[in-house]
């Protein structure tokens, strides 16, 4: 499908009203399009703020705990930490409770959309605490991918960067919150997914941000992590 | 967790925590709902898709992808969708959209801490003619294609798929600036 084309569908493609043989056609021609995609985020951006303008409403008394009684976890979630904890020692536990939560994070592919899969499965296998997620941000504060950083017994981050990023050999440092910069040496981001993951040597608490070095001058992603609590 | 960013409260959702799936319920709930009450005009109705909307979002967190959108608007995609298929269930008409247009409007009077990007969009919205206006409310609300509201109007639909092209340029223009994602 030609950009011309692809122009005169992209209101309705963003709109979601396109089906069958229109719409891959057209997908097709934006997998290879960057200006035709962005034509198509913006009018995708205008799609949802339309949604947006509809008021809001409060539900009926008991909506709330309606909802959360069908909000059960699956019990596969709760029942192999129990057989862990079991089984280890807790330090032992802890040890190997990291390892596959770091082996999760390194055999993670180019599939964003199974990415945050992995993760919770890692945050039920690491017995952890919490996370957090910062938005990394191109000079000029242009969103530029996003950091995920896991607190547990070995606390890691994750980091996705965003399509004009990926192929980059970025760097990797910690900035904690008294100044001081921490290098991250074996930190790499896949050159074909633009993802990846390092544990982080110091306490998560004292970071405060994330910044990843391009090898051009300027080329710097930062996360604000400090803020991101 | 009231003081959690959209994307981290979603994220703890995902992660199977029962504080943060309350806190996500309680911060969305009005929004989620009332979009649904604007689509299906019926409180037992809306309800049921509402509940939903929730069901799918715990089950889908993890999915979630911010480079497609932001929270809330991935949410109310959600609700759109659900209470589309419910309308399509129901009747093959579609609600008036001069009625669903009039409730946006309604809207800016219940919600004076609207951000101005959203005020410029309603009244961009309003300044549209009519028919134009009408084409876009019915895609947008109502789900309908081009080719569904020619029929529904009796135009061709070479018309239609004018009036929503020029609407949604209209309306990217009231936006005025390019979206962050």
């Amino acid at each position: 499908m030609s950009c011309e084309r692809t122009r005169e569908l992209a209101p309705e493609l963003a709109l979601g009203l396109l089906d069958g043989e229109q719409r891959a056609q057209a997908l097709r021609h934006l997998a290879d399009c960057p200006d035709c995609r962005r034509e198509v985020a913006q009018l995708a951006a205008v799609a949802d703020e339309l949604l947006m303008l509809a008021p809001e409403r409060e539900p009926p008394a008991g909506f709330e705990s309606r909802v959360l009684a069908r909000l059960q976890p699956p019990p596969a979630l709760a029942r192999p930490r129990r057989r862990v904890r079991r089984v280890l020692a807790p330090l032992a536990a802890a040890a190997a409770a990291a390892a596959v939560a770091f082996g999760v994070v390194l055999q993670t592919t180019s599939d964003d959309r199974r990415l945050a899969d992995h993760y919770r499965a890692t945050l039920a296998a690491g017995h952890g605490s919490s996370f957090e997620a910062a938005r990394l941000r191109a000079p000029g504060a242009v969103p530029a991918g996003v950091v995920y950083a896991y607190r547990g017994t070995t606390s890691w981050m994750f980091v996705v960067v965003y399509r004009d990023h990926v192929g980059v050999p970025y760097r990797a440092e910690l900035v904690t919150k008294s100044g001081r910069r921490v290098a991250l040496r074996a930190f790499r981001l896949d050159r074909r997914t633009g993802t990846g993951g390092e544990a982080i040597p110091v306490d998560l608490d004292a970071v405060a941000s994330v910044r990843l070095i391009g090898r051009k001058p300027g080329d710097v992603l930062e996360a604000d992590l400090a803020h991101a609590r | 967790m009231d003081a959690l960013s959209d994307e981290m409260l979603l994220a703890a959702l995902g992660s199977g925590d029962a504080e943060a799936a309350a806190a996500f319920v309680r911060r969305f709930q009005s929004r989620v709902y009332g979009l649904a009450l604007t689509i299906l005009r019926d409180t037992g109705l809306a309800e049921e898709v509402a509940q939903e909307t929730f069901v799918r979002a715990w089950r889908h967190a993890s999915t979630y992808d911010p480079r497609r959108g932001r929270v809330p608007t991935w949410l109310l995609t959600i609700t759109r969708n659900l209470a589309i298929d419910r309308t399509r269930v129901r009747s093959p008409t579609p609600v008036d959209p001069g009625a669903l247009a009039s409730e946006l409007e309604l809207a800016r009077a219940d919600q004076p801490v609207d951000v101005p990007e959203r005020d410029r969009l309603r009244r961009a919205l309003w300044a549209l003619p009519d028919d134009q206006r009408r084409a876009v409310v019915l895609a947008t609300y109502a789900g309908r294609t081009a080719l569904e509201i020619s029929e529904l109007d009796g135009v061709p639909l070479g018309t239609v798929k004018t009036r929503i092209r020029a609407a949604m340029l209209k309306l990217r223009e009231s936006l005025g600036v390019e979206h962050e994602l």
